[in-house]
């Protein structure tokens, strides 16, 4: 009753079975203590399974916990596995059988997505023996394979949490050409204006021979008046007159015009 | 603040006055006032007396359920009617509906009343049935004693310096189901297990730290706070010195006395010239700013709530800015109420349409508050766009309109004012 | 005999004086015979569209002209929003709201509302009289004055233009026919006047209706046809370019326009006849030029292969690079609307939501008679008269005929735009049979003649004479009884089949008296007195405007239809079920849900029937999770009883066309769906979890239901502990739901519980 000293720990029969070839391997890992180096087991599939036991020697009585926590013991996120016993005489052995494809989709996913491998911590303890003697250590860890496991379908379940900050981005402005390239060319055209100015003049228009007489020089300045409001009230448009004004005021030149320069025009037109 | 506690049991008076005297001497010197009702009691059984609400309002705000034995919720008494308090239907709806607050300590030596399980398990909550009782032989073979260290939420209760042991004798132990408005407070060690050696018949509930001890729960319209707890010796006077601050942080946390927070008011306006939207609405590429006000419940008064990842969105549909809101110090909001938080100056998107101004922030145990405001972005106007001139490009354009307008009314002039030029050609 | 001036100028003031007395009776007959709607029921805005266009108006009304023209509604296509100002016509609404101003200044102060309604018929008179003035251009008053008659009471123009139908094409008809009534005077006279007053007209016409494109592209194509016949003039080429120059810069100011007149392909006719134009006129100078200097025949026959040749030479260089500029995306190709009016197929198939408006499907030959009664054979007699004189303007009239009669026949739409060119095409024969059978001068003149001299008639004479009489009496005797029966058959058609406001539905009580059935507005007064006034409410587009402008809540889709991924997401959201259409309406912030039910009174225009084009629109663009296929039965029907889909079950429209109609006769019967005809059983129609009904109008034809809230514990619709798995405690006991209800267990041995054994917390 007093002892509790568990002496041989012999972890006997640890078989990885390959799915290839169907080998098993083993590895002994003898006494256990307390700050044991895990066992790195790599490449295992969804078909493998891993057995794990052990041998609790000169010990009457079953201890209370056995257990075996495979996850990942950050996050808390491991299950237990049950191990089935014997008992001969006065030993016990434990016999943890793990078939990969139980292990729960969200283990697979956050060992997948973090890196990490999975392992399994022993825990034995019994409220007969002392604390010192409990084991409480990790035993292996396992890296998978994990384009073999199907965890597709697991969604990782909403926390509250702050979330990535998003500032909007706006579009540039639109390009516009550089101000002297324009400039450029505006002195080209009123440069053209010019010119044609000048070639009316060596024509010698310049004469103002015909203006006319009476009446009809009052018709005349009411004919280039009429046109000189025209672009007026565009410009007036352009620089932000409502449409409404615009039309008002065009359509009172326009009968003004309309009348004054059908009038003026007629008087001249056989002139021409 | 007067609240009111009805709390039912099945023992006798007895227990309470022995056991759970100081608890509810801890209740009183928190302000709450309280009426226990007794179900088991003869005035009881057979009437439908006790009430938690009547017609549109409740008559208490919270409600603490001692452990229930099924039994006494058998067939025949009234206490099992759908009417009754009890039932998971009135329960469920004093909850949601009335704002009420519960906690249930149900207890693993007995038959937990089904109305209650059914309750929790609505609530993904799982507890443990009948003589499963969770073992940690790492700290103690007797008593299950936990380590703060296990405390989950820091709103609920944290323990800063050392660690403290609390004792939560024989308990029962939950699973909980993934819902993010589940705030676990203490969850089972790794090493804890539960004892199957005596009754080989059925499979541990849980084993490891999958169990959790304390949960509560958070409803998700209203803010209303349930919390299980699985062992009566939490609150038994035996561990009383023990476990007494985690209590009294449990008790305020569960009738929302802790940790509750609300907003006072947000405003938003332009930038420059701090117009609201009534005075002058928004249109796109407005540059303006946020100001949220929020304030926090300490147990006695309201005073400003410090956070460092308070966000605010601008959103439609899909979110357009997600700001991290910075807190205001200066003279006018030093205020002893609330703490003001600003985004700070930014440009609304140039996309228009109907945009929701929204803070919402949710943090497990946590009260959550949502301010939102919808308002309408508009399109530039007609006369609001950069005019030609301002656009390089136009010049060409320009000056030859200009141009040619000019040409065509000195064209008109000469035409009409001089005699046709005749050039002779000399025939030779 | 000669009249003496005296009595010429009696004559002439007895014809004006006739001429006048017509013209009051065109225009009593137009105004009066529209208002059948008023007088039936009430006044009303009719139908759906001018719902929208009477909310504009009224903002017009309240606010000013820069309010209305940078309009942004907030009120619909939530969350989006719609700039309306620059993506509507406010022609109409500007006329209406100037009428009202004016009507206001001289001390009449009539509402809004009124003046909308009767806008339509006020200007259908005004077409009266330009159509009178157009087809006295064509051939002679006589015609003009038969024209305005006929398009006073035609059914095909009334359609559109009745009392309360307060529609774009309301104004835009009146305007076509002053278009073009000045675009035959300037043709004809070459008058630079006139061709303003052409181009006014159509800068009116570009800000009221989206139909001015038909404007755009009939000018340039008379002018094209001249020109291959060889009757290029100086008076053509002055119309043309004073018309193309000023209408394409005044409509240009509209901001629906903006630059499209130089962007797209459907303005580009107009632009490419102008450069044509150019280059024939400075054709026609140099072989002038030429021909003056150089009177040999030989090389004037040489110059004329020249110009053919470069004429067809600049047509297809231009055609080439219109193709290129096309290609290269600096001018946009013909939009959806115009290219399915050449390829049919294309709308169906590219863009449902087109096809699924019944006005845009393929006319039926009976239309054309029920819309213009016997003008319609009289108008190729009419289009083949015209051939004989052949001048400019009735070039034009032939083009207008043959190019409308074919989009008419491939829209039912634009069978208004045929209608008035029906009209003057048919005038124009009648009044040639009237000149020539109804012309009794002179057998009046002969027997007066006859007897005064007597002798000098033979028998042979008196009896050619007496049958000339009979057989002008009998032909124009039928024809005026063909006129009889005409305006019989417009005034039946207006009365019945034009006049009803189909917001409100006329039928009849068992004992023949009329009955109003009045859902639509109950509903839409429900939702305005209850409701907040920021409450979201979703339905299908075609309610969009109603619920605007009745119910004033915001809508989600509305008729104008400019966002089909809009659309397609309330129609995705429709024919899913509850827990998606949820989160659909969650994420849009919608608060109600309206939903139009016939299925009790036998309305066949119910959602349910157009659900159908709802699962087709937004199958366009998410495949994936709406599947047409899927709500038909095993046998390929589309089946509402219980052999419908289950997809067809789960969906919200049919759960919510549904809800509790079967146990409308008592509790087990089932409700016979009467525009299905097929019988709705208790256990077909699933529960409502996520939505509450809170309205249903008096015949069951509207049905309004409001989101619930979400779930306090945030489970999810299907959760339940009691609902598959047992209980994770000790059993054999009434186990009490939540919801009241109990259940025995058996005695389990084991326990488990609901979490599945894989499920950790994270």
């Amino acid at each position: 009753m007093l002892l509790c000293k568990i002496i041989a720990f012999q972890v006997d029969n640890l078989k990885l079975t390959y799915t290839s070839n169907k080998q098993s391997n083993t590895i002994k890992i003898g006494t256990i203590e307390n700050n044991l180096v895990p066992n790195i087991i790599n490449n295992l599939t969804i078909d493998d399974t891993i057995k794990f036991s052990f041998q609790i020697v000169d010990y009457g009585a079953v201890p209370e916990q056995i257990a075996l926590l495979v996850g990942l013991p950050d996050r808390d996120l491991e299950i237990p596995i049950k191990p089935t016993l014997k008992v001969k005489d006065n030993s016990i052995l434990a016999l943890f059988k793990l078939s990969l494809k139980d292990i729960p989709k969200s283990i697979l996913y956050f060992a997948h997505n973090e890196e990490k491998p999975i392992s399994g911590t022993l825990i034995v303890a019994s409220s007969e023996v002392g604390k010192n003697d409990y084991i409480f250590t990790k035993t292996f860890e396992m890296n998978l394979d994990y384009d073999t496991f199907a965890f597709d379908s697991f969604k990782e379940p909403i926390r509250y949490e702050p979330l990535p900050e998003i500032r909007h981005i706006f579009p540039s402005p639109p390009k516009t050409v550089s101000p002297f390239l324009a400039k450029i060319f505006v002195g080209i055209i009123i440069l053209a204006g010019f010119g044609l100015l000048f070639i009316w003049v060596s024509f010698g228009v310049i004469k103002f021979d015909n203006i006319a007489t009476g009446l009809n020089l009052i018709y005349l300045l009411g004919f280039i008046i009429s046109i000189i409001g025209f672009e007026l009230v565009f410009l007036r448009y352009y620089l932000g007159t409502s449409i409404f004004e615009t039309i008002n005021t065009s359509s009172l030149l326009g009968i003004f015009g309309l009348v004054i320069g059908t009038k003026y025009l007629r008087s001249i037109g056989n002139n021409i | 603040m007067n609240k009111g506690v009805t709390s039912m049991n099945d023992d006798e008076n007895e227990l309470f006055k022995n056991n759970f005297k100081k608890f509810m001497l801890l209740l009183e010197s928190n302000g709450y006032n309280y009426t226990l009702y007794d179900i088991q009691s003869s005035n009881n059984r057979n009437s439908n007396d006790i009430q938690l609400t009547k017609v549109d309002n409740s008559l208490y705000d919270n409600v603490i359920i001692f452990p229930i034995l099924k039994a006494s919720l058998k067939k025949g008494s009234s206490a099992s009617e759908n009417k009754s308090i009890l039932s998971s239907k009135n329960l469920l709806s004093f909850f949601n509906n009335y704002n009420g607050n519960l906690m249930i300590i149900t207890s693993p030596h007995i038959n937990n009343a089904d109305s209650l399980i059914n309750l929790l398990n609505e609530f993904g909550i799982f507890p443990s049935p009948k003589n499963q009782i969770v073992k940690d032989l790492f700290q103690n073979k007797d008593t299950l004693l936990v380590s703060s260290s296990n405390l989950l939420n820091k709103y609920v209760y944290s323990v800063d310096n050392d660690t403290v042991y609390f004792n939560l004798g024989e308990s029962s132990v939950a699973r909980l189901d993934n819902r993010e408005q589940l705030v676990p407070i203490l969850k089972s060690s790794k090493t804890s297990f539960i004892d199957t050696t005596q009754d080989k018949n059925f499979e541990p509930w849980v084993t490891g730290s999958q169990g959790y001890l304390i949960t509560g729960f958070q409803g998700v319209n209203n803010n209303a706070r349930l919390v299980w707890v699985g062992s009566t010796n939490l609150i038994d006077e035996s561990a009383h010195d023990i476990n007494k601050n985690l209590v009294e942080n449990l008790v305020n946390w569960n009738f929302n006395a802790k940790s509750v927070i609300k907003t006072l008011k947000s405003r938003h306006y332009h930038a420059n010239t701090k117009l609201t939207y009534d005075e002058l609405n928004y249109k796109i590429n407005d540059v303006i700013r946020y100001e949220i006000d929020i304030t926090e419940w300490d147990g006695s008064q309201w005073i400003p709530f410090t956070a460092e990842d308070i966000q605010f969105e601008l959103r439609q549909v899909d979110p357009y800015y997600r700001i991290n809101l910075t807190r205001i110090l200066d003279n006018e909001t030093n205020n002893n109420t609330f703490a003001r938080y600003t985004t700070n100056n930014f440009k609304l998107p140039n996309r228009h349409g109907m945009f929701k101004f929204l803070t919402e922030y949710k943090r497990n145990g946590l009260s959550t508050i949502k301010d939102e405001d919808i308002k309408a972005i508009r399109h530039l106007a007609y006369d609001e766009y950069p005019r030609s001139w301002e656009i390089t490009n136009s010049w060409v354009y320009l000056t030859a309109n200009i141009v040619v307008i000019s040409l065509f009314i000195t064209f008109v002039i000469l035409f009409l004012t001089n005699t046709n030029v005749t050039t002779v050609k000399k025939n030779n | 005999m000669s009249l003496s001036v005296k009595e010429k100028t009696v004559v002439n003031w007895v014809l004006r004086a006739l001429k006048l007395l017509i013209c009051i009776f065109v225009v009593v007959a137009s105004i009066s015979s529209r208002l059948f709607a008023v007088v039936k029921f009430e006044s009303i805005i009719h139908e759906f569209d001018p719902w929208f266009n009477f909310r504009a108006t009224k903002l017009l009304t309240e606010t000013s002209f820069y309010n209305f023209l940078n309009w942004f509604d907030s009120r619909t296509w939530y969350p989006l929003g719609r700039v309306t100002g620059g993506t509507l016509y406010p022609g109409l609404m500007t006329t209406a709201s100037l009428i009202w101003n004016i009507l206001h200044k001289i001390g009449i102060p009539i509402d809004i509302r009124n003046v909308c309604v009767l806008f339509a018929p006020i200007f259908s008179s005004l077409t009266a009289w330009a159509t009178y003035k157009l087809a006295s251009d064509i051939k002679d008053t006589r015609t003009g004055l038969l024209a305005a008659a006929f398009i006073a009471i035609v059914p095909g123009y009334i359609s559109r233009s009745v009392a309360g139908s307060y529609d774009n094409e309301a104004i835009a008809i009146t305007l076509l026919m002053l278009t073009f009534m000045f675009w035959i005077k300037s043709i004809k006279t070459g008058s630079i006047l006139h061709t303003i007053g052409a181009s006014l007209c159509y800068f009116y016409m570009v800000s009221a209706w989206g139909g001015y494109v038909f404007i755009t592209n009939l000018i340039p194509f008379h002018v094209f046809c001249l020109l291959l016949m060889g009757r290029y003039s100086n008076q053509i080429y002055v119309s043309y370019t004073t018309w193309f120059v000023l209408g394409t810069v005044a409509s240009m100011q509209i901001p629906f326009v903006g630059f499209l007149p130089i962007r797209s392909n459907d303005h580009m006719s107009a632009l490419g006849i102008f450069g044509l134009l150019q280059i024939v006129a400075f054709g026609n100078f140099i072989k002038k030029s030429y021909s003056q200097n150089n009177n040999n025949s030989n090389s004037n026959g040489n110059l004329k292969k020249v110009m053919v040749f470069s004429f067809l030479a600049v047509c297809i260089l231009g055609i080439l690079l219109l193709i290129l500029a096309t290609y290269l995306g600096l001018i946009a190709p013909w939009t959806g609307r115009f290219y399915s009016l050449w390829d049919t197929n294309y709308a169906k198939i590219h863009i449902p939501i087109i096809a699924s408006v019944s006005e845009h499907q393929p006319v039926a030959w009976p239309a054309f008679f029920f819309d213009t009664h016997f003008l319609i054979w009289l108008f190729p007699v009419g289009v083949t008269l015209l051939f004989s004189e052949l001048k400019n303007e009735h070039v034009f009239i032939i083009v207008y005929s043959v190019l409308c009669s074919y989009f008419a026949g491939v829209m039912v739409r634009l069978m208004l735009t045929l209608t008035p060119v029906i009209c003057i095409a048919s005038s124009v024969a009648l009044s040639q049979l009237f000149d020539t059978y109804l012309n009794f001068y002179d057998l009046f003149k002969f027997w007066q003649n006859g007897s005064s001299s007597r002798q000098n008639s033979t028998n042979k004479d008196t009896k050619l004479n007496f049958f000339k009489f009979l057989s002008k009496l009998i032909v124009s005797g039928s024809f005026i009884f063909y006129l009889y029966i005409f305006v019989y058959h417009c005034t039946w058609v207006t009365q019945n089949a034009y006049s009803s406001p189909s917001v409100v539905l006329p039928s009849q009580t068992p004992d023949g008296k009329m009955a109003l059935i009045d859902d639509f507005r109950e509903a839409y007064y429900w939702l305005r007195m209850n409701t907040d006034e920021d409450s979201k409410v979703a339905a299908w587009w075609d309610y969009g405007y109603q619920i605007g402008g009745m119910a004033d809540r915001t809508t989600l889709v509305d008729n104008n239809t400019w966002n089909n991924t809009h659309i397609a997401l309330v129609g995705k959201a429709m024919a899913s079920n509850e827990d998606r259409a949820y989160e659909i309406f969650n994420e849009l912030d919608v608060d109600y849900v309206l939903v139009v039910f016939g299925g009790l009174l036998g309305f066949g225009g119910d959602d349910l029937n157009k659900f159908l084009w709802m699962i087709r629109i937004s199958e366009g663009i998410w495949p994936d999770e709406v599947n047409e296929r899927s709500f038909f039965s095993t046998t390929g029907e589309y089946r509402v009883d219980s052999s419908a889909t289950q997809v067809m079950k789960d969906s919200i429209m049919y759960k919510m066309s549904y809800h509790n109609f079967p146990y409308l006769y008592g509790e087990n019967s089932g409700g016979v769906d009467h525009v299905r005809q097929q019988l709705i059983k208790p256990e077909d129609v699933g529960d409502l979890k996520r939505f509450h009904e809170v309205f249903t109008s008096e015949n069951w034809m509207i049905r309004i239901y409001k989101l619930n809230e979400r779930d306090n514990e945030g489970r999810d619709s299907e959760f339940s502990v009691f609902k598959n798995k047992s209980v994770a405690n000790d059993n054999n006991s009434n186990v009490e739901g939540v919801d009241g209800s109990r259940r025995r267990r058996r005695r389990r041995r084991q326990q488990y519980s609901l979490l599945d054994a894989s499920e950790l917390r994270i």
